[in-house]
């Protein structure tokens, strides 16, 4: 066990990191000093950035290559996470054809400084030979596909990734009150994929390539577990809401989850059989879906962790897919604005245009995505809001019915979830086939009178419930 | 086997292009059939020659007009590339064309740095100087003029701010007592009228003294919006060349308490992507110039949040 722990939310779009600074104090997010983002303090663009102009490659991360741009040399990698859990075999080195292994190398690369070859022709025939290779397999050679090759270079810039994480967090950390901790030998937690968390864990090629990127950059891993399944820590977090109670050294469950439903199945299993918690996450790129179930066995409250199954599901649709739809229904000038606009202006037009329909307004182009509008963009969202329900349903479907007295919550987090036509898409499409949910989590959410009883997230649990979550003492098995 | 083509090299077609342009006596288009057209197609590797030309960071050429009637001029920054191979009895003629598009101060500017570069043509740009120096005078006493009604508007856009904060204020207020009211709903008949504990008072003594950086996520969400809005309105004026609505957003937004520009136009520093963006080619610590400053509000807890990126250019 530790007494302490980090936990890393490693999203597609941003990276989320929580403390725990003592075994009984509350998860909290770390920020940074500068945040270029409306998204909160607590969000870290997880994106890298690799100047290929010199001898050596240097890389650069975060905030300050948000809005870089490639080209002129620089490279600029976004939603590079879903390559590390494609599910290929093995990393890149084993693929690498003689001729790539000559094209990498350092010899050539002084030969090419000797003879006064510019880096980039070097680079140029590096990529031209990796083109012809996914095309063709010559003689002596494999095809490679692109999948594996964005496989390499997710994996070859996590470990720099990860380094550069652990000095933003230890800064992070320098800020907070002084305690005497030292921060840099707290182990850390990172939260994964659902689908690669199971029993054969270790065999994911995802799994190995987080935790030996950890362990590159110096970040001690949690001895017991150093992963867990984002959609469970992300119910941990919601559900506790990042509270950590310990009575004589012993994990209090029902303090920790507000005595809520979690805690009538536990102590009542006879009549209430199953415990179910629906996390949908709409993302940036992608909206996941995963269900916990937790079958008790008997009345025993002392640990639900073992007695809790995950079944996932990720689309790769999320709230930029919505954004690209929206640009193109647009008139052309207002489309044409949306393509050049920056992350300041994108952070109004959402709200304004997928919340409020009220659109925003330009001196030159007048009211954009307002009224005028109003049907390209409801079209839009219904068309989004469709699919995910469509996806939510089916979802639900394969799952199968449960016994009736089981109790389940509904959680709905990510960026998507703040949009109230993709929110009650959702919440309508989840009770389908006579689904009914004994309390909803959500950013937003209205309460109606004689409703079901409704939990409005804010920011910090709404984007950060996993990495809240991923720190919570739930996880320490030894203190039950 | 048929004889190789020799390579294009598209600095050379650019700087052809410019040469032609600025030698010319009349109206010149950019592609198309006739001896006006710099360019006989837009194809093959005029098309990357073309594509410099217009560069969005640094355009070196200007266009005006549409369709077929759509001519070009040189930039600044067009003219500075081919200066050189312009023959000094040309350079008079050809500056005065550019002169005419640019504003009084920035055509006194742009004569003063020619005179640095090309001492000999000191003589013929002589009248462009005293000229370029009548308008700049005229403009600056009508700027004078509208000075006096333009503090005015200021004034009443202070007074609009002072009310904005005292709504902030207000809100701040209207929250607490709400969660007074959720506290006492909450507790018990016999904890109703228990005194807050020291350390409560102290709180709440904290959230009701005016403060202009908030703490809250609420306010501090509500904070960033209201910077944004303001800051987009400014970058519009920017983009648009409405220095005069700029100048009275820009003097609202400065006197806000914790907001700051980042940068001054023409300013060199080094390129932090936290504060800085620009086109494609742009890395940490590479040598830049500022083409429009930045904005950015100084939160509770010496944190920054950086509203509009200032955009650079190498």
């Amino acid at each position: 066990m530790a007494d302490r722990v980090f936990c890393i939310d490693f999203g597609s779009a941003y990276t989320k990191v929580a403390l725990r600074r003592d075994p009984g104090a509350d998860s909290e997010l770390l920020s940074g000093r500068i945040s270029t983002t409306a998204e909160g303090n607590f969000c870290i663009p997880t994106t890298v950035a690799v100047d290929r102009r010199g001898l050596k490659p240097v890389p650069e991360f975060g905030d300050r290559v948000a809005t870089m741009q490639t080209g002129g040399g620089i490279e600029v990698y976004r939603n590079w996470k879903k390559s590390i859990f494609l599910a290929h075999g093995s990393t890149a080195k084993t693929h690498l054809s003689p001729l790539e292994s000559l094209l990498q190398s350092e010899e050539l690369r002084e030969l090419a400084t000797k003879y006064g070859v510019a880096v980039g022709q070097l680079t140029y025939l590096q990529h031209l030979v990796g083109a012809a290779k996914n095309l063709i397999a010559g003689p002596g050679g494999r095809v490679i596909s692109a999948e594996v090759q964005q496989q390499t270079i997710a994996a070859s810039l996590a470990p720099h990734f990860f380094i550069w994480l652990r000095q933003q967090v230890l800064e992070a950390c320098s800020r907070l009150p002084t305690t005497g901790l030292k921060y840099d030998s707290i182990p850390v937690r990172i939260t994964i994929p659902a689908f690669a968390h199971g029993a054969a864990i270790e065999l994911h090629p995802g799994w190995k390539i987080l935790l030996d990127a950890l362990g590159k950059a110096g970040w001690p891993l949690h001895p017991d577990n150093p992963t867990t399944a984002e959609p469970y820590a992300n119910a941990v977090g919601i559900l506790t809401k990042a509270a950590n109670v310990l009575h004589r050294g012993r994990v209090r469950i029902g303090d920790m989850f507000g005595k809520g439903p979690i805690i009538t199945v536990l102590k009542d299993a006879t009549h209430h059989p199953i415990y179910r918690a629906f996390v949908i996450d709409v993302g940036a790129f992608t909206t996941d879906f995963a269900v916990l179930t937790l079958k008790p066995e008997g009345n025993n409250t002392s640990e639900p962790d073992g007695n809790f199954s995950i079944v996932q599901n990720s689309l790769p649709l999320g709230v930029s897919d919505l954004d690209a739809s929206v640009i193109d229904a647009l008139p052309k000038e207002k489309s044409d604005w949306l393509r050049k606009a920056s992350p300041m202006e994108w952070e109004d037009f959402r709200p304004a245009v997928y919340t409020e329909g009220k659109g925003v307004r330009k001196a030159e182009l007048g009211v954009i995505g307002g009224p005028i509008d109003a049907e390209a963009v409801r079209s839009c969202l219904e068309e989004f809001a469709k699919e995910i329900a469509g996806e939510t349903v089916k979802f639900l479907e394969s799952l199968g019915t449960i016994p009736s007295g089981s109790l389940q919550e509904l959680i709905l987090t990510g960026g998507g979830s703040f949009i109230p036509a993709i929110r009650d898409a959702i919440q309508a499409a989840a009770q389908t086939g006579g689904h009914s949910y004994a309390k909803t989590h959500a950013p937003a959410l209205k309460r109606t009178s004689g409703g079901p009883p409704i939990d409005k997230l804010d920011s910090a649990f709404a984007r950060g419930g996993s990495a809240l979550g991923g720190a919570s003492i739930y996880f320490e098995k030894s203190l039950y | 086997m048929g004889k190789a083509k020799a390579a294009v090299n598209p600095d050379e077609l650019v700087k052809k292009a410019l040469l032609k342009i600025a030698m010319a006596d009349g109206p010149v288009r950019l592609s198309g059939k006739g001896e006006d057209a710099v360019f006989s197609s837009a194809a093959g590797a005029n098309k990357a020659a073309i594509a410099s030309l217009k560069n969005e960071v640094g355009p070196l050429i200007v266009e005006s007009g549409e369709g077929k009637s759509q001519t070009v001029a040189l930039t600044p920054a067009g003219f500075e590339r081919v200066a050189d191979a312009i023959p000094s009895e040309k350079i008079v003629s050809v500056v005065s064309r550019l002169a005419e598009n640019l504003a009084p101060s920035a055509r006194v500017m742009f004569l003063q740095e020619l005179v640095q570069k090309t001492p000999q043509a000191i003589s013929g740009l002589v009248p462009l100087l005293e000229a370029a120096m009548t308008a700049e005078k005229t403009e600056s006493e009508t700027r004078a003029k509208e000075a006096e009604k333009q503090r005015a508007t200021e004034a009443a856009s202070l007074l609009a701010l002072e009310k904005w904060k005292l709504l902030l204020q207000e809100r701040k207020r209207q929250r607490i007592d709400a969660l007074k009211q959720e506290l006492a709903a909450e507790r018990a008949e016999h904890e109703e009228h228990a005194a807050l504990q020291p350390t409560e008072n102290k709180k709440l003594a904290s959230i009701t003294t005016p403060s202009l950086a908030p703490t809250d996520a609420d306010d501090i969400g509500f904070q960033r919006n209201v910077a944004r809005r303001l800051v987009s309105s400014w970058v519009d004026a920017w983009d648009a060349n409405k220095p005069d609505a700029r100048e009275f957003l820009e003097s609202a937004i400065w006197n806000v308490s914790g907001f700051r520009l980042v940068g001054e136009v023409g300013q060199r520093l080094s390129f932090d992507g936290r504060y800085h963006e620009g086109g494609p080619g742009l890395f940490t610590n590479d040598v830049v110039r500022v083409v429009r400053p930045g904005w950015v509000l100084e939160e509770a807890n010496d944190h920054e949040y950086v509203v509009l990126k200032a955009q650079v250019t190498k």
